[in-house]
């Protein structure tokens, strides 16, 4: 800009005469503005085809092929993006743009990214030396050691970067089948648009590997209302689950990741095409629908009664409705039910659970006295007393009584019953267990439990009796006389000796510890009797759990 | 599971010691919340609104002392700690209005009423009322704490302190204090210092009061 121009803008001269003469004092009259015209909506600025004035062919070149996008983000508009010409080569390998913009600007835009302005001269490029109109004689580099290559190929060495999560409007999941009814049910509690469709993915940057198919599930709060942030974030932790946003139809960027290249550049480079960009967690992929997307909500399985019948013959839909319904027998089933503070008693357990068992309780205090009980494919784990801590593995259970009786933990019964019926109903003793689930109930012999640790312990390493040299000369002679067939003269000290070994041998099987009793008086019912013994030995905590046990079947 | 198991208030009487236990037993393992539930479900309303209030939960050890039959108590909890006077109000109107129809033993109303003007007052304060308001209900528990023959009532002596002192009436709070040393209420003098020490930041020296037989022998 001219110093001229930064004064007051002059009024126009008017059309086809002079310029009246200003009034004496230099004082013009002033007069109303003329009424506006009622303004019309602003298009955006149209993208520059035409070059600048005074632009010049150049070549930037820069280190890193994030730079190099941040560069072409830069340049001005007018060629798509798919056709600017990028290049890979010279010293360093360094990736190169060619651009035709004036050598002022190119050395502004090239020096936010550390890269290096070349000027063309003939067919070698010469380094600019930073002022003036014309490269200096410095470092030269020729032109045909440069290769052309692809802005995807930029767009993939550069990778994605993180940046501060934003609220989603619309969130699109890439998963595996197995997880769409479970997300989905939730996002139905929370008032959100659920749908979803089989989609196959390709390869990005390999396009002969072979596709895989999954499911993509488009979740939206309807409206400009925000997905809840903390829906997205459980979802973006959930290491099967690519969370998206969708930037444009043809475009999909992981949630809370960006590209060097700006959304909407990247989003011209797919064509007809949708494109899948996310970090190397997941991969890049082109996404082909192969199908319609379906209303969540279809998802979602209704309960017996909501079955569909046949209208009825002899009746109208009024007569119907007045008409008292047979009287139905309820049964016993289980119910989601909110519940807070409860203690969790026990754990049902699958065949790989079992394997993760070793590492979560190895040194853990809860390995001292749980007991394992195993089943046919599901297995009990509990303790004297209850667990009293939440695994990360398995079903948590909660023991309701009276005996042996567990649900899982959120379940309640339907209809509610007391204790005599539950006893009725689903009889238990000391050697039993009965674990309720919805639809079945499982049982188990508490006979055969054995200690938890027994998963990660093996056979005790064989014992080599020491005894001292005396005792030792002594069994060498009493071994001789046996083999000779004589009665054998035990020593005196030989004799008690070997007696303390065995009794030691003996004695160690057969120690009991006060876990096995309080357990044992658990298991008759005597719930009182076990937390006496647990709040003897110091643990409180399970005596508290025992007492109120002991209360709640006095009720 | 509490939902199977809980109901019906007569059985659940002969139960209580073991709710106690188990209460206590969860207080000794540092599980407060779960010893408070144990506590309600054991009846023990007073203990569990007392853990509660050294939880810092007012309102629902409140809740603890309205089940306890202790309605001012609840309704103090609720105004001066929890910054809530309607909740206050909502306490104690139904109590007033009894009392308004004389279905209360006279001896315990007179206690229990100034326990409620004290609440009132400070609700009013918390309401945006005059500070001297609080004049006359400090006055009547001056009155009562002086008197030898009235056994102490903690609450109208804490509570008096506090509401003169959330008045900044600090003269009426000395007012408080030397009526029980008058009445030689037992500790009436260590409360004094102590309430010196941490609001005025100073060392209280207080006079000897005098036994009665040397005022005797004096006079």
């Amino acid at each position: 800009m001219s110093p001229r121009s930064r004064g007051t803008r002059r009024p126009a001269a008017p059309a086809g005469g002079e310029r009246p003469r200003p009034p004496a004092g230099g004082l013009e009259p002033v007069t109303d503005p003329p009424p506006r015209p009622a303004e019309e909506p602003v298009a955006p600025p149209a993208l520059r085809v035409v070059p600048q004035p005074g632009a010049v062919r150049l070549f930037a070149r820069f280190g890193t092929a994030s730079a190099a996008l941040a560069f072409i983000a830069q340049l001005p508009g007018g060629q798509p993006i798919s056709e600017v010409r990028c290049l890979r080569g010279g010293p360093g390998d360094g990736w190169w743009v060619p651009a035709e913009i004036t050598l002022e600007a190119a050395r502004e835009m090239v020096s936010v990214t550390v890269g290096r302005v070349y000027l063309p001269s003939g067919g070698q490029l010469i380094r600019d030396r930073g002022w003036g109109d014309s490269a200096a004689t410095g470092q030269s580099v020729g032109v045909d050691e440069l290769r052309d290559v692809s802005v995807l190929q930029l767009v993939q060495v550069a990778g994605l970067y993180q940046y501060l999560p934003q609220p989603l409007r619309e969130a699109v999941l890439l998963m595996p089948g197995f997880l769409i009814s479970g997300i989905t049910r939730r996002a139905l509690d929370l008032h959100l648009a659920v749908t979803y469709r089989p989609v196959e993915l390709i390869s990005l940057f390999e396009p002969g590997d072979p596709a895989r198919t999954c499911y993509e599930l488009c979740l939206s709060a309807g409206g400009d209302d925000p997905l809840p942030a903390s829906l997205v974030a459980a979802l973006d932790r959930l290491p099967f689950v690519l969370v998206c946003r969708r930037v444009a139809d043809s475009l999909l960027i992981r949630h809370a990741w960006a590209s060097a290249l700006p959304d909407l550049a990247l989003a011209t480079l797919p064509g007809e095409e949708t494109w899948v960009m996310a970090d190397a967690a997941y991969g890049c992929a082109r996404l082909n629908p192969l199908g319609e997307p379906q209303d969540g909500a279809s998802l979602v399985r209704c309960g017996e009664e909501y079955q569909l019948v046949d209208i009825s013959r002899e009746a109208s839909w009024v007569d119907a409705a007045d008409m008292p319904s047979e009287p139905v027998l309820p049964e016993v089933t289980l119910v989601p039910a909110r519940m807070s503070g409860v203690r969790v008693d026990a754990a049902l357990l699958d065949d790989a659970d079992l394997a993760c068992l070793p590492g979560l309780l190895m040194g853990q205090p809860l390995a001292e006295s749980a007991v394992l009980i195993r089943g046919r494919d599901r297995h009990l784990l509990t303790a004297p007393g209850g667990l009293l801590e939440q695994l990360p593995i398995g079903e948590p259970l909660c023991w309701i009584g009276p005996g042996n009786l567990y649900l899982p933990l959120g379940y309640r019964l339907q209809p509610l019953l007391p204790a005599a019926a539950r006893a009725a109903l689903f009889p238990t003793d000391a050697t039993t267990a009965v674990i309720l689930l919805p639809g079945t109930a499982l049982r188990y012999d508490l006979e055969t439990r054995r200690p938890v640790w027994l998963l990660w312990a093996g056979p005790a390493p064989v014992v080599q009796y020491q005894v001292p040299p005396a005792v030792n000369a002594d069994l060498a002679a009493l071994d001789k006389e046996l083999a000779q067939g004589l009665a054998p003269k035990l020593p005196a000290g030989g004799r008690s000796v070997l007696r303390r070994i065995f009794r030691t041998e003996d004695g160690g099987a057969q120690q009991h510890d006060w876990h096995d009793e309080a357990y044992a008086a658990e298991l008759a019912g005597d719930y009182a009797a076990a937390a006496e013994l647990h709040l003897k030995y110091k643990d409180p905590m399970r005596a508290a759990r025992l007492f109120e046990r002991a209360a709640e079947l006095e009720n | 599971m509490m939902s199977e198991t809980t109901g019906r208030n007569g059985t659940r009487m002969a139960n209580a010691g073991l709710y106690v236990r188990a209460a206590d037993c969860y207080r000794h393992a540092g599980l407060v919340g779960e010893a408070v539930r144990c506590y309600r479900l054991a009846g023990a309303h007073r203990t569990a609104g007392d853990l509660n209030t050294s939880l810092g939960q007012y309102r629902e050890a409140a809740v603890d002392y309205q089940n306890s039959g202790m309605p001012e108590l609840a309704a103090w909890l609720l105004v001066h700690h929890a910054h809530d006077p309607a909740a206050a109000r909502a306490v104690l109107t139904p109590l007033i209005s009894v009392h308004v129809h004389g279905t209360e033993n006279p001896a315990a109303a007179a206690e229990a009423g100034l326990r409620r003007r004290l609440v009132l007052a400070r609700c009013a304060v918390a309401e945006g009322a005059a500070l001297d308001s609080v004049l006359p209900v400090i006055e009547a528990a001056c009155t009562e704490l002086a008197d030898p023959t009235i056994p102490r009532d903690r609450f109208v002596d804490e509570w008096a302190v506090a509401l003169a002192e959330h008045a900044q009436r600090y003269d009426q709070v000395a007012l408080v204090f030397a009526a029980s040393m008058r009445a030689r209420r037992p500790g009436a003098a260590q409360r004094w210092s102590q309430w010196a020490d941490r609001v005025l930041h100073t060392n209280l020296i207080l006079p000897v009061v005098p036994t009665a037989a040397r005022r005797g022998g004096r006079d």
